[in-house]
């Protein structure tokens, strides 16, 4: 038999690269991946398991007596296209976003229509429910500029809105129209008043949540004035106090503003923070971070009470998260 | 004083081991550079298909891969390297780089690199430098039966500029595209055809320009066949071959459905056109550059087909005729680039006009310092400040001021365009120059060819 040249041989060496890396993410991926957590006396204890060699990092946080959110509505309609996108990449949009949940391990979310969304509001309560208007854009189902229009009395059931792409409650929208501004939103969001329009960036973490879960946004467009009473920032933030996540108390309920218009990186907090069970007011009390192949165990040391813990691996490379509590 | 027999043993054995001397000194400068400058945009999309991959999301499931499947599939297997190595962490965010995202230069990412991750990448593209070194060697060598050639042509290519920046600094796969396009013209010489037409396919999937060269390669193929009937199944097998590894690569997308999804790149780049209409002087230029790409093809093609023709129908024979189309490869492969491209682009026609100065005409090698100079200073100009964040995160040798400050520059606007935009300019229009002078030299040995003629 003729042996084989050295050309030939790099030639097959390539092909088979090839063919087994596209074999490899055939079958090679994703990695197989779980977190379990018990409360104890002290803290928490936690055991996680990865078959991928992966940072991680267990984030215990208080959220202060409020209940995290466990259901999420994604309002998305195409009949009511909202000011900054059209119908088909609304839903491609929500589609990436929806990727990103469950990436970090949220899975409980559906979309919601217009009709929907409006009998939602209906709801005798709103705790550990939470909606997002993703467009910056409401349906006149739900809000029309006026204070007593279903939308703001929903958020004083205890209901907690996530809210991107724009100013809150700047734009509505009614069926097969295109949005149409809102002059006076501040009358229904009072905390829009000096609200920032573009040009500020934050480089500083605001708080331990920002490098516990790789929080990753920068602009601090649409973010809230830090004067504004109450309001409690999260993320990055710049020397001002002006934050990437701000986050204010509407009655009962949570209105989170995330600022910067949307991106894969305004999706990847997004998702991290409802994932984890951030709300108002969350800080972080103990935190274990390192690496892990196979399994770790460990323990987190804290006091308070109304905790969630997270698990995330990956850091700023996510690639798989759980609410182990809480 | 160093004794002068150790100069004379150093001397004699760099005479003996040419390559082997040159591999260590291309390595030796790649083995620096490679932890201390990172690209901080390219490399951080190689971690995020990565983390995609491990995530189940595919390499389409979400953004972060707008390539077609080849070199995805090569990160997967980068991504299993990592884990056997136990790298657990490719890279993190500093929030002091932040200030980048307000420039007008979209292409920075606030991000640094872990060295094990930056290592593990730029490792590959130099092994596949050296096997491109290599492939070049062989190719002189077949022809030339001179080493001295081969070693001069191995050490061109692999001790160029661009070629050292794309690997170690940029951290480019474009290396592994002009892997295979060497590949393929080396196994089609040697009459084999179907393992030609695959190594074809992934170097085209790598990087679409080798597909340009298609013509002039079927020159080769049926210059080759003695026969029609030969001439007529070497090409259906090289087609064959294509077919076949296209058929495999694609397998995982026809089985999802994101086959449109891999061809992104084509639709966003040609989406650019009219676009990006936020009055910024980079849009519109991009813009402009887009659209002057798609009209140059009207001009690239003909010329790639006339190319063809005329290598196909010439009466050389054996050695003339290798050295002709050699000539004719590397004229093909400049006339791609009638436009400005990313330097990384040219390096598909650095092999062969490595193999023209040092076989045919040396004086090529001026249009070989002139591209690589300028691709590489082009490239300098584009990365600029970004290639310090790695020196930023893991070493007090960088202030943060001096990046705030030299971006800042950059971006300032001195009349209606940036400071960096006029650097680009310049700078492309060298790079541009530095490939048309290849038809200034072709022309002029043309004319000398002539005149030779009919002297005689």
């Amino acid at each position: 038999m003729k042996k084989p040249d050295a050309i030939s041989i790099i030639a097959v060496g390539v092909v088979l690269f090839v063919i087994l890396g596209g074999m490899s993410v055939q079958f090679g991926y994703p990695g197989q991946y779980s977190a379990e957590g018990t409360v104890t006396p002290t803290g928490a204890d936690f055991n996680i398991e990865s078959s991928i060699s992966t940072e991680y990092a267990v984030v215990a946080i208080d959220n202060k007596s409020e209940v995290p959110v466990s259901k999420l509505y994604i309002f998305i309609d195409s009949d009511y296209v909202p000011y900054c996108a059209s119908a088909s990449t609304a839903d491609y949009q929500v589609t990436l976003f929806e990727k990103n949940l469950l990436q970090k391990g949220f899975s409980n979310y559906e979309r919601v229509d217009s009709d929907e969304l409006s009998d939602l509001m209906s709801t005798p309560s709103a705790v550990g429910m939470g909606i997002y208007v993703p467009f910056g854009t409401l349906p006149d189902t739900v809000y029309t500029g006026n204070p007593s229009d279903k939308f703001t009395e929903w958020t004083s059931k205890g209901g907690t809105v996530y809210w991107t792409g724009g100013v809150p409650g700047k734009y509505t929208v009614s069926e097969g129209k295109s949005a149409v501004s809102v002059s006076s939103a501040q009358v229904v969001f009072p905390f829009i008043d000096g609200i920032n329009n573009g040009g500020l960036r934050a480089d500083q973490p605001a708080d331990m949540l920002c490098s516990g879960l790789s929080l990753r946004s920068s602009s601090l467009k649409y973010s809230l004035s830090p004067e504004y009473p109450g309001m409690i920032g999260m993320g990055m933030q710049n020397d001002e106090g002006r934050c990437t996540i701000s986050s204010v108390k509407v009655g009962a309920g949570t209105f989170f503003l995330i600022a910067g218009d949307v991106s894969s990186t305004v999706y990847n907090d997004l998702s991290l923070l409802i994932a984890s069970g951030v709300t108002y007011g969350s800080e972080v009390v103990s935190i274990k971070e390192g690496t892990v192949k196979g399994q770790v165990s460990g323990s987190l040391e804290y006091s308070e009470t109304d905790v969630s813990v997270y698990v995330l691996y990956g850091g700023y490379f996510p690639i798989y998260g759980k609410r182990i509590i809480g | 004083m160093s004794d002068p027999t150790t100069f004379v043993k150093a001397k004699a054995f760099i005479l003996r081991y040419p390559v082997l001397v040159i591999a260590i000194v291309g390595i030796v400068i790649r083995a620096c550079l490679i932890p201390l400058f990172t690209y901080s945009y390219d490399i951080y999309h190689w971690a995020v298909t990565i983390s995609n991959l491990r995530s189940g999301e595919g390499l389409y499931g979400l953004p972060g891969y707008y390539y077609t499947p080849v070199w995805g599939y090569m990160l997967a297997g980068i991504g299993n390297i990592a884990d056997i190595l136990g790298i657990a962490n490719f890279g993190s965010l500093d929030p002091s780089l932040t200030f980048v995202a307000d420039s007008e230069w979209p292409y920075y990412r606030e991000m640094t690199y872990s060295l094990a991750f930056t290592i593990l990448i730029k490792t590959l593209f130099t092994i596949f430098d050296l096997i491109t070194a290599y492939l070049i060697y062989v190719l002189v060598k077949d022809h030339t039966k001179d080493t001295k050639k081969a070693s001069a042509a191995f050490g061109l290519w692999f001790l160029c500029p661009i070629v050292i920046y794309t690997s170690s600094v940029h951290a480019m796969f474009d290396t592994i595209a002009v892997t295979a396009l060497v590949l393929t013209l080396l196994l089609i010489l040697r009459q084999k055809y179907a393992l030609a037409g695959m190594v074809f396919a992934i170097s085209v999937f790598l990087k679409f320009f080798p597909a340009y060269l298609i013509f002039i390669l079927f020159a080769l193929i049926l210059r080759q066949g003695q026969t029609a009937g030969n001439r007529n199944k070497a090409a259906l097998t090289a087609v064959s071959g294509f077919l076949l590894m296209t058929i495999l690569i694609y397998i995982p997308q026809i089985i999802d459905g994101t086959v449109l999804d891999s061809f992104n790149f084509i639709s966003s780049r040609v989406g650019e056109i009219g676009a990006n209409n936020n009055g910024q002087t980079v849009d519109i230029i991009s813009t402009i550059g887009y659209s002057l790409v798609i009209t140059l093809q009207a001009i690239t093609f003909p010329i790639l087909i006339f190319l063809s023709w005329k290598i196909y129908k010439t009466p050389e024979k054996d050695e003339a005729f290798a050295s002709k189309y050699m000539l004719f490869l590397m004229l093909s492969s400049a006339v791609i680039f009638l436009w400005t491209p990313t330097p990384t682009y040219l390096m598909i026609i650095l092999p062969f006009l490595v193999y023209v100065s040092v076989t045919r005409n040396d004086k090529y090698i001026i249009p070989y310092i002139l591209i690589s100079v300028s691709a590489v200073l082009y490239s300098l100009a584009m990365h600029n400040y970004s290639l310090l964040f790695q020196l930023y995160e893991y070493s007090n040798l960088i202030p943060l001021d001096f990046l705030i400050n030299g971006i800042g520059w950059l971006d300032m606007r001195m009349t209606f365009i940036s400071n960096r935009t006029i650097i680009n300019i310049i700078l492309g229009a060298a790079e541009t120059l530095s490939i048309y002078s290849i038809y200034l030299f072709a022309y002029k040995a043309h004319k000398r060819d002539k005149k030779a003629v009919m002297h005689t």
